[in-house]
């Protein structure tokens, strides 16, 4: 059998494989995606050149799916892609962790948590609205 | 029997051996000497690698020990692509449904 030089000399050649930049995220520039592709980033647009290649490769992945959204997920998903597309890594991360999470909830208990949400979304709104009402008389 | 002696006379034995040994035999013994010294010089020549406890790896041993290291690497590098893929498959997937979900980014992010 063979001994652990040599097991180690392939534990080394699929890391130096795996660390390779052929395997890491290339950067695509915006002239290079694809009509419908830019139809779903077309809120980052002016910036895609600038991002990291790892969050371009994961965006243009969410892309996948866009055109089968309905109309009201589509414009959801666009008006949230800045904000996305601002965060850092960990954030992301942290998010797609806590929503891992969430979705592991009982229905029942993600419903009531969206409920909430909606309620507070909308006093928000509430509240910004008669800021606005008293701060014009 | 002393050991200077003993030694000696088995020096002595070896050598009326050795002259008593007949030329066939001697031709034999030297054409197995000259190919076995061929067939080193020819190894030595060839690429290889040899490890740090001096053992060998490569083509100076006629054998397939290479094979189970490189079927490995092949089983460990497909291995970690498709876990690697399927991860990133996965995230695309969760960051869509974070950007479409009715609950805002930021209650995630907080």
């Amino acid at each position: 059998m063979w001994n652990k030089n040599a097991l180690l000399g392939t534990l080394m050649l699929c890391l130096t494989l795996q660390a390779s930049p052929s395997v890491a995220a290339v950067a695509t520039t915006w002239v290079q995606l694809t009509s419908a592709q830019q139809e779903a980033l077309a809120p980052l647009a002016s910036q895609w050149d600038t991002l990291p290649p790892k969050l371009q490769h994961n965006l243009l992945r969410a892309t996948k799916s866009y055109a089968k959204l309905t109309r009201e997920k589509k414009l959801r998903f666009q008006s949230r892609l800045e904000a996305w597309s601002r965060l850092t890594p960990e954030q992301r991360k942290h998010a797609r962790e806590k929503f891992h999470a969430f979705s592991k909830v009982s229905p029942e208990k993600r419903e009531h948590v969206k409920q909430m949400v909606r309620e507070q979304e909308a006093n928000k709104t509430e509240s910004g609205a008669a800021a606005a009402d008293s701060s014009n008389p | 029997m002393k050991p200077d002696m003993q030694h000696q006379k088995i020096k002595q034995l070896l050598n009326s051996s050795l002259t008593r040994i007949e030329q066939p035999t001697l031709d034999r013994l030297h054409d197995i000497r000259r190919q076995t010294l061929a067939r080193y010089a020819a190894r030595a020549t060839a690429p290889m690698l040899v490890t740090t406890d001096g053992s060998v790896f490569g083509t100076q041993r006629k054998s397939y020990h290479w094979v189970m290291p490189v079927l490995l690497a092949a089983c460990l590098i497909s291995g970690i692509t498709y876990w690697h893929h399927g991860a990133e498959h996965n995230t695309g997937d969760e960051d869509i449904a974070i950007l479409t979900d009715d609950i805002p980014i930021n209650m995630y992010v907080e």
